[in-house]
């Protein structure tokens, strides 16, 4: 299938963040290009050191399980300013 | 030795000294053979169950696993091999998750990043099979963020680790222990010169007794016999000439918040996991004593988990674990209402009573953020001797708690014996730690023993072995504190016993200077708490009223709405300071609550206000006070006929408000729908810049502020010259790290303009109420607020209305009032605390937010006023400005808590004298439960109870705890004043008891045929028991 940008950006704030927020974590789509999606890691994710291997491992596998194709992660980090 | 720091340097003893300890460690662990062939499947776990995302699959090391709020189960065959025959065998896995493991069947012991390892089986037999299932809870935070060592390890989608089985040698291990400490207790900064010189020295030697560093390892196994023999004679044995300085109690225990970053549901297994770690270090250490909180834990682990409740039972029974708490969960000690206190204690012990047999004599609350002036008195009626709490000696930023034990004295005079250790109530045993509890604790000449608590915690663990061995060595340490393992109980008992006569006094209450924006955070839940605390009011004194015509009383299921509501008073919940899912978990148990008195309700109202073919409406008082004014109605006016005393009311559709002269008090009034009042004169006005009725003349400027509120009745203008009242106010409100929990004191520095209404429009104009609806948007918010006043009511409502959409910014109230006092008044739910309306002392500059029910009191002489609410809990008061806090946002551990939605109404009212005078308890009963008019019922039923004192409040009218027939009425005097009111119950009765809160009777109460004279000390609290109620003829 050829997925757009908003469906990206809708199937990662809709199925994914409720269940990272869960924890106190949080991620924001930010941009998809090619076959790379960007996403803002937030709150407990920022400072995680699981986020760029385990979590981001998790993230693709939905993406490719929803989207039927391989997509890449790139993750930026966003630290509340007291941590 | 140097007496200069220098940096360039030869290698130190002390340095030296932790080479020479890495090479015993390397030592500790003998055989060590992975364990293959593991299977993972992810879920979510619930108490009942798993929910599966997937089926079993393969997984080996370094493998990935998990899903964010996941669960998780590996299942695996461990076969021992023959090189394991007839040892003591450790399963080990270092994994950044809370693991419970099973084998064969059975519940075995728990992993976390605390203990990597559990012991499988000793001795252990070649070709034995084990079946292992490990239920596995992965998070983004490891069990206990504070253990520095497993800081690092956490993740939500993590590596499989390598599981291996393994020998320990112990002899080895125990020289570990006695060299590791030794260095601590020689290298710290806590101990004394003369101690670290003396240990120092000892270290010296016994690094002597090490062979060269080329040796190999069976070199350093054969010296460490002499190392330890060194150790005991030299260091452990007691005989220094330093004498042991201080003691201490050492409590076990492990720190469980319920809901915190993790909900209720998966606290259940978290405790499940706890109490196995717990019960199997007893199996280890037969000296090990542990505590346990929360009567919650203990029912859900004996629903979900029988197995492990069986052994914790047989634990107590032999009184090596101990039930610490009397509460159902450690609630928050400020906002829940008195009456829920009483319920935490009532449904806590009780539970404890039944299941252990067990009478908990102790308040455990050692993370709540301040308690309340009120619980001294209701703790010690429901038989609780001590108050335990950690809280202010290590977390208040202002001022340092002067004591650690002392009698704690409640706004009625009663006073109760509390402890406030010196020490976090979460260590692991370090030197620091032990030596902090003896040297910070004020208490050592009154005590002369102060408590330890110790053990990992927020989200469980407890204890490791790590923590008892190191304790066992330290009380034979020189110079530092002998420490002796004790329950809770044996140290509260003895040391206040020693220092009965002679303790120091705390007078109110036990203010915490921080957590300050708790008060306010997640306002949606303060809003149900509040509107269910009110509704179990109420739905219990119509079924106890509905009892009496010969209804069931619906003990079973009143106590499991109630529960709901108790559990969400837990400390991180009720609080705010809590994930999105705690908090969507907390309001899915109110809607559960509120259905079930929903439904409790409905059936009581069949039998005392039957459906009926007139055109009449029933009102229900479950208050103490008769009550006039307006119901709101559940039909349209026109639908029930009603005339000139009805008025549809703008917003709300349908809703209608009817006129009512009187409702008797806890009773039920008919309202003929279909009949007129006179028609008198009235005065009551809306204008767009002007509202006016008897009362007041209130006067909004072109842009919605109100500039004036004019006292009629008094005749002296209410706002202060200059000012504005119901004056909105935005601050940033950036505290850092306790997001949820802190409001900073410097938010003031940091305005944010409100922008004023941008339309006024007249909603309603007669002939009950009057009133304006203002809109405004500011920032990424808007609101909506209509302010009324009424024909017959002397309040200022502004009901409102507000889409909340701010980062980091809190949103207060103000009204600048024309009174000067020293003093301000808040509503505690159970009397009155007045509070210093100045900031002349560092204690009264730390209270810049407190805590307030349901309303806040200024007053001078003869004139006062008065702000109540609906839902609030934060308040401050600065010279004339009474300010009420509405919203905060921050943005963690709930990066959207709340943002959106939300409703609440605050009063403004003016009276004579002080508070007591102008009706302020009741007007703000009002506020917070309107009557309600159900149409097409007429009552059948007299007032439940009659009272001649205003002061009284009814706090609970209710059928008794042990499922009888017997009724039960909780009074409480509320003006602070001595008096003696007679109880005049609408139903006969043999017999009239006093009783504690759990109800058991302590003396029988004269009365003649129809009532009981009951006195009263000052803001006293009284439970009465009446035997052989005699059901109505013809029930």
């Amino acid at each position: 299938m050829e997925e757009s940008p908003e469906m990206v950006k809708e199937f990662i704030h809709t199925e994914l963040r409720p269940r990272i927020r869960v924890d106190g974590g949080d991620i924001l789509f930010t941009g998809f290009s090619g076959d790379t999606v960007s996403i803002e890691a937030r709150g407990q994710c920022a400072s995680c050191p699981a986020m760029c291997d385990g979590l981001s491992w998790w993230i693709e596998r939905k993406l490719t399980e929803r989207f039927g194709r391989s997509l890449k992660l790139s993750v930026s980090r966003r630290k509340n300013y007291f941590e | 030795m140097p007496h200069v720091k220098v940096w360039r340097r030869s290698i130190t003893l002390e340095e030296w000294a932790y080479v020479e300890l890495k090479r015993i460690e390397e030592l500790v662990v003998g055989h060590r053979i992975p364990v293959m062939g593991w299977e993972v499947r992810e879920g979510w776990y619930h108490p009942e169950g798993y929910t599966w995302e997937n089926d079993f699959r393969p997984v080996a090391a370094g493998d990935f696993w998990g899903m964010p709020d996941g669960g998780a189960q590996f299942r695996g065959t461990i076969v021992i091999p023959s090189e394991l025959d007839n040892k003591r065998v450790w399963f080990s896995m270092r994994i950044p998750a809370e693991v419970i493991v099973r084998r064969n069947g059975r519940y075995l012991d728990g992993i976390d990043p605390n203990r990597p390892r559990i012991l499988l089986a000793d001795p252990a037999r070649a070709t034995d099979h084990h079946e292992i299932i490990m239920d596995a809870y992965v998070r983004s935070r490891p069990d206990d963020a504070r253990n520095p060592a497993v800081k690092e390890i956490r993740g939500c989608v993590q590596k499989f680790p390598q599981p291996f089985l393994m020998t320990i040698d112990e002899e080895v291990l125990a020289a570990r222990y006695d060299f590791e400490l030794l260095l601590e207790a020689a290298y710290s900064p806590r101990s004394p010169a003369e101690v670290q010189e003396f240990l120092q020295a000892k270290v010296r030697e016994i690094v002597k007794l090490f062979p060269e560093a080329e040796a190999g390892k069976e070199a350093v196994r054969a010296s460490l016999p002499a190392i330890r023999a060194f150790c005991a004679q030299h260091v452990y044995s007691g005989k220094s000439p330093y004498a042991p300085q201080g003691r201490l109690a050492a409590v076990a225990h492990s720190h469980l918040d319920i809901g915190y970053l993790w909900k209720a549901e998966q606290t259940v297994q978290k405790n499940a996991r706890t109490c196995l770690i717990q019960l199997r270090l007893m199996d280890r250490f037969p000296q090990f004593l542990y505590a346990h909180s929360q009567a919650w834990c203990y029912e859900t682990l004996e629903k979900h988990y029988p197995e492990i409740f069986a052994e914790v039972k047989q634990r107590v029974a032999q009184g090596r674990w101990e039930i610490v708490g009397a509460q159902y969960v450690e609630p928050d000690g400020n906002v829940p209402s008195a009456e829920s206190h009483i319920r935490q204690l009532v449904y806590g012990k009780r539970y404890f009573l039944e299941k252990f047999g067990v009478e908990v004599d102790n308040c455990w609350l050692p993370d709540n953020f301040g308690n309340s002036a009120i619980l001294p008195q209701i703790l010690t009626l429901a038989g609780v001797r001590y108050f335990v709490s950690n809280k202010m000696s290590t977390w208040n930023d202002v001022n340092r708690f002067p004591y650690h034990a002392f009698m704690w004295r409640g706004i009625d005079g009663t006073s109760i014996r509390a402890s406030i250790p010196p020490m976090h109530f979460i260590s692991w045993n370090t030197v620091e730690q032990l030596r902090r509890s003896w040297t910070e604790f004020s208490a050592k000449e009154l005590c002369e023993e102060s408590m330890h608590m110790y053990g990992y915690g927020d989200g469980g663990s407890g204890v490791t072995d790590e923590m008892i061995a190191w304790l066992d060595r330290l009380s034979r340490t020189p110079g530092f504190p002998s420490v002796r393992l004790s329950t809770a109980k044996e140290y509260l008992d003895s040391s206040f016993a020693k220092a009965e006569t002679r303790l120091p006094e705390w007078d109110g209450e036990l203010y915490l200077e921080m957590h300050r924006g708790t008060f306010t955070t997640k306002g949606i839940l303060k809003r149900e708490n509040r509107h269910c605390e009110l509704q179990a009011l109420e739905t219990e004194a119509l079924c106890a009223m509905a009892s009496i015509f010969g209804e069931a009383y619906p003990h079973e299921k009143l106590r499991e709405a109630w529960k709901k509501i108790l559990l969400n008073q837990f400390h991180d919940i009720i609080p705010g300071s809590h994930t999105e899912p705690v908090g969507l978990e907390a309001m899915q148990a109110y809607r559960a609550a509120r259905e079930i008195f929903e439904t409790a309700k409905g059936k009581a109202l069949e039998k005392l206000a039957p459906k009926s073919n007139s055109n009449s409406a029933a009102v229900v008082n479950p208050f103490s006070w008769s009550r006039s004014g307006i119901a709101i109605l559940d039909i349209p006016a026109s639908a029930a006929g009603a005339q000139a005393q009805a008025q549809t009311l703008p917003g709300g559709g349908e809703r209608t408000a009817i006129a009512i002269t009187e409702v008797p008090q806890m009773g039920i009034a008919d309202i003929n729908l279909g009949s007129r009042l006179p028609e008198t004169p009235i005065q009551l006005e809306a204008l767009p810049n002007r509202l006016e009725n008897r009362f007041f003349r209130i006067t909004l400027d072109n842009q919605g502020r109100c500039v004036s509120i004019f006292d009629k009745i008094r005749d002296r203008e209410v706002v202060s010259e200059g000012t504005v009242a119901n004056q909105w106010q935005m601050f940033q409100d950036k505290p850092g790290q306790f997001n949820a929990w802190d409001l900073h004191e410097r938010y003031p520095d940091h305005p944010i303009p409100v922008d004023e209404c941008s339309t006024v429009e007249v909603v309603e104009n007669g002939p009950l109420s009057a009133a304006v609806l203002l809109r405004r948007s500011f920032s990424k918010s808007k609101a909506e607020q209509v302010i009324r006043i009424y024909r017959d009511i002397p309040r200022i409502d502004f009901e409102t209305w507000v889409d909340w959409h701010e980062d980091e910014r809190i949103l207060k109230v103000a009204f600048p009032v024309t009174v000067r006092s020293r003093i301000f008044t808040t509503d505690t739910s159970a009397g009155v605390l007045e509070r210093d309306n100045h900031r002349s002392t560092s204690w009264q500059q730390a209270k810049f937010e407190v805590c307030c029910h349901k309303w806040i009191d200024i007053s001078e002489g003869l004139f006062g006023v008065s702000l109540l609410n609906d839902c609030k809990y934060g308040c401050d008061v600065q010279d004339n400005v009474l300010r009420l806090s509405l919203l905060r946002s921050p943005i963690s551990p709930d990066p959207e808590s709340d943002r959106g939605e939300h409703r609440f109404t605050y009063s403004i009212m003016t009276h004579d004298g002080d508070w007591r005078r102008g009706g302020v308890v009741e007007w703000a009963y009002d506020l917070n439960w309107p009557m309600r008019a159900l149409a097409g019922r007429k009552s059948a039923a007299a007032p439940a109870l009659l009272l001649d004192q205003k002061a009284m409040q009814v706090m609970a009218f209710k059928a008794d705890e042990d499922g009888g027939s017997d009724l039960i009425v909780r009074l409480g005097e509320l003006y602070g004043s001595h008096c003696t009111a007679r109880v005049t119950p609408g139903f006969a009765f043999s017999k009239v008891f006093e009783c504690d809160l759990l109800e058991r009777t302590t003396a029988e109460l004269e009365h003649d045929d129809t009532s009981v004279l009951v006195p009263f000390r000052s803001y006293q609290i009284r439970t009465l028991r009446f035997y052989g109620v005699k059901m109505i003829a013809g029930s």
